[in-house]
């Protein structure tokens, strides 16, 4: 089943809304990249990273418009068999350059990504690794949306796992109100997550992820203490792991 | 119940509620501190453990790295690469810096720390590194060379890595006119500068050229640029020298050398960074008044100064300087985490640069340095980013502010500063609370441009002292109240010795146009001028006793550089070129120049140097030894393929468990002698020179065997007999295979029997060999067996001309003194008779 907020983000791709692609780098670009990273760890460099995932963007934005969701296919499966062929050119590019290698120019060798196949694991955690992005894109225009002092709070409670009374100390307002705007945002990042996710998934499993991940997007008409601390837990870990990933690539300072 | 179990029960009652108080009061009192203290004492363990396995793996890395550095440092001196050399001998000795401060605190500091003597190191890892850094520097003689004539007015002295727009940098040293020149524009103490020169021929491209010309202007109304040069052929511009290391070096080094069970900076290396931002948010503030953002803030352009002890940082690179209501569109150049992705969104819409505040974009790449300092790391998070180090609440409250949405960062670098004052002046700045920052306070906060001054914050006491924002690094040459320009004639000067010169008479003065020409309008004044500066020129050439020039009424030569120069001017700095090339003359055939004055930039080669130096030839001599060693085993593996003709000059033994086997190396005739292997002794006994051999103080009893056919040949009856000899005389009592026993002694034939049996079809000198030799030895309680046998010829037949192998096998109760003793002597013996 295809939504319409889906549809308008691709047909804004479609359209080459730049800022449609920027949200799309900034969303999926971490990813593909630790995934390139992956494959091709001892090979290529994180400057050759950074050009991979950028060149994979383009080859995106030459077949956008081949791109059919009906298929069936997930957005973020397709993007990374995109991002696997621009990185086997880089490799025959190398291939070929290399004189007296033995290898054909015009092959295409995949024997490269064999090393890294059970790396892969079916995809999953590159799965796993777009939806923490999917929330990671919710909790970024959640931050855009929110006052900047109720977004601090809800960082250093959640993000930074800082207890109420430590947050309502530091910035001299009372626990309650800490509580207070923490729902406060604790509410429009539910909203905001299932519009991410209602945007980038295409398919009806997608859909689900959120639910199996811990964060429930419709809880009852009036949630509970425990929903919103299993919600706070599940961001919390998703947005700690998401961090490391983008440490990761991040080694060399 | 009777009243007496009544009474029982409620003593019973009142003694299981005594017992329960008792309990409690145990457990709190007792049990409780003593289970805190066995924690605390866990806690110090874990952290001594953690902090010395620490060091010891940071140690070792500063050691691999220093090793990859010093043969970049030789090899560099050696092609001719000074600057490079310089570059990476001061890589050394940060490495060197970081190893030594590793080992300090395994030895010292950790162990100090462990034992709750904190107080005693204290001293020396705060007060005494402080102290060290704030002493004055040497004066030492200035140095001489470089070269002169590639940028008019200027030596070169030393290049930097070339930066990304195609450009060269190089450091230049202006010749006195300049100097001058400089200070008549209000730029004092200008020593050295850098010279960033965009080669039209060699790598640099039109767009960079235009992009960084355009910024010039700007750059020169701040004060940045002295001096630039734009022609078909060539364009470059200078801009004062700052020396010092990038503020991302300062902060590797600064995480490294702080205390690893910290989790962070120490409190001295956080006042150290909270004063490195605050110049450069004083900087940022600086641009910003004067209209213009820097647009590539990162901790690479940032250079921290050593001033008089006191650390400070600049801003460099003004590449991408763009006036702040510029008509252009907004573009994505700058550094990906220090560029606030909302510049990247905006420039993709398309949007002009004068419709967005774009020091706000400067304001959120200082607080991505803020956190890449407390981090050691990038903000690869944008504004997400979690401090996860040791950092002041209220320092993250800033980070965390500067990198906020757009519209909710500090509306201005005022504003941070303000905060990032608070954070410095506080005592403890870990007792901050974000409540307590003036942006929480009250409304953004607009602060007043300093005034310049001298030196500021790097230092914990400074910070203390500080209320107000930092000073730009370019306030010593203040721009904005610069000094007025004289007027000067237009003069060509005909003979530079003799100082003849025209000027120029008045001319026509064209109308400048708007936005041309910098010196247009000095030029005009220049013009008008010229009759009545004539005369005072003249005057001052006779007083200086040249010959008046003569005034030509058709001369005028444009010539760049030359033609708004004075000819008093001119002929100095001809003189002073002159001059220059002499001293660099004077200077190539001199070996080293020496070292410039501290502060100054110097390729010379300093303790990095030597260092690298030190640990290149260590490891030369390293290999060599260890290829000499293998020289001396193949040697001696391969005598035994010798001719028979060959000989035997040196002892080689090695010993194997209760086993030591003499050999000698039999070598050709005018072959050097081979050293032998095992030991410091035994390579002085292979020495042509007789040893002396210790004796034993207690005796010791063995068995001697000999497997020499009889009857012995004379050479080795003597070889036999000496070892013989040199045995008793070492103090061992001997019995079996002598020469001089008696022939059918029934005694000696069973013992040599026994010892022969115990061996019988076993290899000589194998393990099994030893091993049933020590047993027997070991149940007939003698001390040793010397077992001399012939060594064999090519076809398997004993030999007797060679040297004989001798085998010391000593019993488990032998003390090494008998093994080395037998083994001494019978190596003398052998030696001697040789």
């Amino acid at each position: 089943m295809l939504n319409s907020l889906t549809t308008g983000f691709v047909n804004r791709l479609r359209a080459n809304d730049q800022a449609a692609w920027f949200e799309l780098w900034e969303t999926f670009g971490p990813v593909i990249r630790a995934q390139l990273m992956k494959w091709g760890k001892g090979r290529i460099g994180p400057e050759t990273v950074k050009d991979l995932s950028q060149e994979t963007l383009a080859a995106l934005s030459d077949s956008i418009d081949r791109y059919d969701p009906r298929k069936g296919a997930r957005f973020s499966t397709w993007l990374l068999a995109i991002a696997k062929h621009v990185l086997g050119d880089e490799m025959d590019r190398r291939g070929a350059l290399k004189r007296g290698s033995g290898k054909k120019t015009g092959e295409f060798d995949e024997s490269w990504m064999a090393a890294a196949r059970s790396a892969l694991g079916a995809d999953e955690l590159y799965e796993a690794a777009v939806f923490r992005a999917k929330v990671e894109a919710a909790i970024r225009m959640v931050q855009k949306e929110s006052d900047f002092t109720d977004f601090a709070i809800y960082s250093m409670r959640v993000l930074e796992c800082k207890p109420g009374k430590d947050v309502a100390e530091a910035l001299g307002i009372s626990e309650p109100t800490v509580s207070r705007r923490l729902a406060k945002v604790r509410d429009v990042l539910r909203r905001r997550l299932g519009e991410v996710i209602m945007t980038y998934s295409f398919t009806q499993e997608e859909l689900t992820e959120a639910h199996r991940n811990g964060l429930d997007l419709n809880p009852k008409i009036t949630p509970g203490p425990d929903d919103d601390a299993l919600f706070d837990d599940s961001i919390s870990e998703i947005y700690h792991r998401q961090m490391e990933l983008r440490k990761a690539q991040t080694v060399d300072f | 119940m009777s009243p007496s179990g009544i009474g029982i029960g409620i003593l019973g009652i009142v003694g299981v509620i005594l017992a329960v108080a008792v309990a409690v009061l145990l457990i709190t009192h007792l049990i409780v501190p003593l289970f805190r203290g066995i924690a605390w004492v866990i806690a110090r363990l874990f952290h001594f453990v953690i902090g010395m396995l620490a060091d010891a793996v940071r140690m070792i890395g500063a050691i691999l790295a220093m090793i990859l550095f010093a043969p970049l440092v030789l090899l560099n001196i050696i092609i001719g690469r000074w600057s490079a050399s310089a570059h990476f001998a001061s890589s050394v000795k940060g490495e060197l810096a970081i190893a030594g401060a590793c080992l300090y605190r395994i030895c010292l500091g950790h162990p100090a720390r462990l034992v709750g003597m904190g107080g005693l190191v204290e001293g020396i890892e705060q007060r005494f590194p402080q102290a060290v850094a704030q002493a004055p520097t040497s004066d030492k003689p200035k140095g001489s060379g470089g070269r002169a004539g590639q940028f008019e007015g200027y030596k070169i002295v030393g290049s930097l890595p070339t930066g990304g727009s195609g450009s060269k940098l190089y450091i230049a040293e202006p010749d006195p006119i300049k100097r001058a020149s400089f200070e008549r524009a209000g730029f004092r103490g200008v020593d050295q500068v850098v010279i960033k020169n965009f080669p039209v021929d060699d790598g640099s491209n039109l767009p960079n050229i235009v992009r960084e010309s355009r910024a010039l202007e700007a750059a020169k109304n701040l004060g940045l640029v002295l001096d630039h040069e734009l022609s078909p052929s060539k364009f470059y511009y200078v801009m004062r020298y700052v020396p010092g290391q990038t503020l991302n070096v300062v902060i590797q080094q600064m995480h490294a050398q702080s205390d690893p069970s910290l989790q962070g900076l120490d409190d001295r290396h956080l006042r150290s960074t909270l004063g490195y931002v605050a110049d450069l948010v004083g900087t940022l503030q600086q641009y910003h008044s004067g209209g213009l953002w820097h647009k590539d803030v990162k901790p690479e352009n940032i250079i921290v100064e050593q001033i008089h002890g006191a650390p400070r940082a600049h801003l460099v690179d003004f590449g991408l300087v763009t006036p702040l209501r510029s008509a252009m569109t907004l573009t994505t150049h700058g550094t990906e985490y220090f560029r606030d992705p909302e510049l990247v969104r905006l420039a993709l819409r398309g949007v002009k640069v004068h419709e967005v505040d774009g020091s706000k974009f400067d304001v959120y790449a200082a607080g991505a340095v803020l956190f890449a300092a407390m981090e050691n790391s990038f903000p690869a998070h944008g504004v997400l980013s979690q401090v996860s180090r040791r950092c002041p609440e209220a320092v993250k409250w800033i980070i965390r502010r500067a990198m906020a949405d757009y519209d909710k960062r500090y509306t201005s670098a005022a504003q941070m500063m303000a905060d990032l004052a608070t954070v410095q002046s506080a005592a403890d700045p870990f007792a901050l609370k974000p409540i307590d920052l003036p942006s929480m306070r009250s409304s953004p906060v607009e602060m007043p441009l300093p005034e310049p001054q001298a030196a500021f914050v790097g230092s914990p006491a400074a910070a203390r002292q500080y209320a107000g924002p930092v000073p730009p690094p370019f306030a010593a040459g203040p721009s904005p109240a610069r000094e007025p320009k004289r007027s000067r004639p237009d003069i060509r000067l005909l003979n530079w010795w003799t100082g003849e010169h025209v000027v120029v008479p008045e001319a026509p003065t064209p109308t400048p146009a708007p936005g041309g020409s910098p010196f247009g309008q000095w030029e005009q004044v220049a013009r008008n001028a010229g009759q009545k500066v004539e005369a005072a020129v003249d005057s001052a050439f006779a007083a200086a006793g040249f010959a008046a020039g003569k005034v030509g009424a058709d001369a005028r030569v444009h010539r760049a550089g030359s033609h708004m120069r004075s000819a008093r001017e001119q002929v100095e700095a001809a003189r002073a070129r002159i001059q220059a090339k002499r001293e660099g003359m004077k200077a190539r055939r001199g070996a080293w120049a020496q070292s410039k004055a501290a502060g100054r930039y110097s390729n010379k080669p300093g303790a990095g140097s030597f260092v690298s130096s030190l640990i290149v030839i260590g490891g030369i001599l390293f290999v060599i030894l260890m290829v000499k060693d293998k020289d001396v085993r193949v040697s001696s593996s391969s005598s035994s393929r010798q001719p028979a003709a060959a000989v035997a000059l040196a002892p080689s033994a090695t010993r194997d468990g209760a086993m030591e086997t003499i050999r000698f190396a039999s070598q050709a005739v005018g072959d050097k002698p081979a050293a032998s292997k095992y030991s410091k002794k035994s390579k002085a006994s292979a020495r042509t020179e007789p040893t002396p051999v210790p004796i034993l103080t207690s005796g010791a009893s063995a068995l001697f065997v000999s497997d020499f056919p009889a009857p012995l040949s004379p050479e080795t009856r003597a070889r036999v007999e000496a070892v013989v000899q040199q045995l008793r005389a070492s103090g061992f009592e001997l019995a079996g295979d002598t020469p001089d026993a008696k022939e059918g002694d029934p005694e000696t034939i069973n013992r040599l029997a026994e010892a022969r049996v115990a061996v019988s079809g076993v290899e000589v000198a194998s393990n099994e060999f030893r091993d049933r030799l020590v047993g027997w030895v070991n149940e007939k309680g003698l001390d040793a067996v010397v077992w001399l046998r012939p060594q064999l010829d090519s076809t398997g037949k004993p030999d007797v001309t060679k040297a004989p192998i001798a085998y010391v096998i000593a019993s488990e109760q032998a003390s090494d003194a008998v093994r080395n003793t037998a083994r001494d002597a019978i190596a003398s013996a052998l030696r001697n008779a040789k």
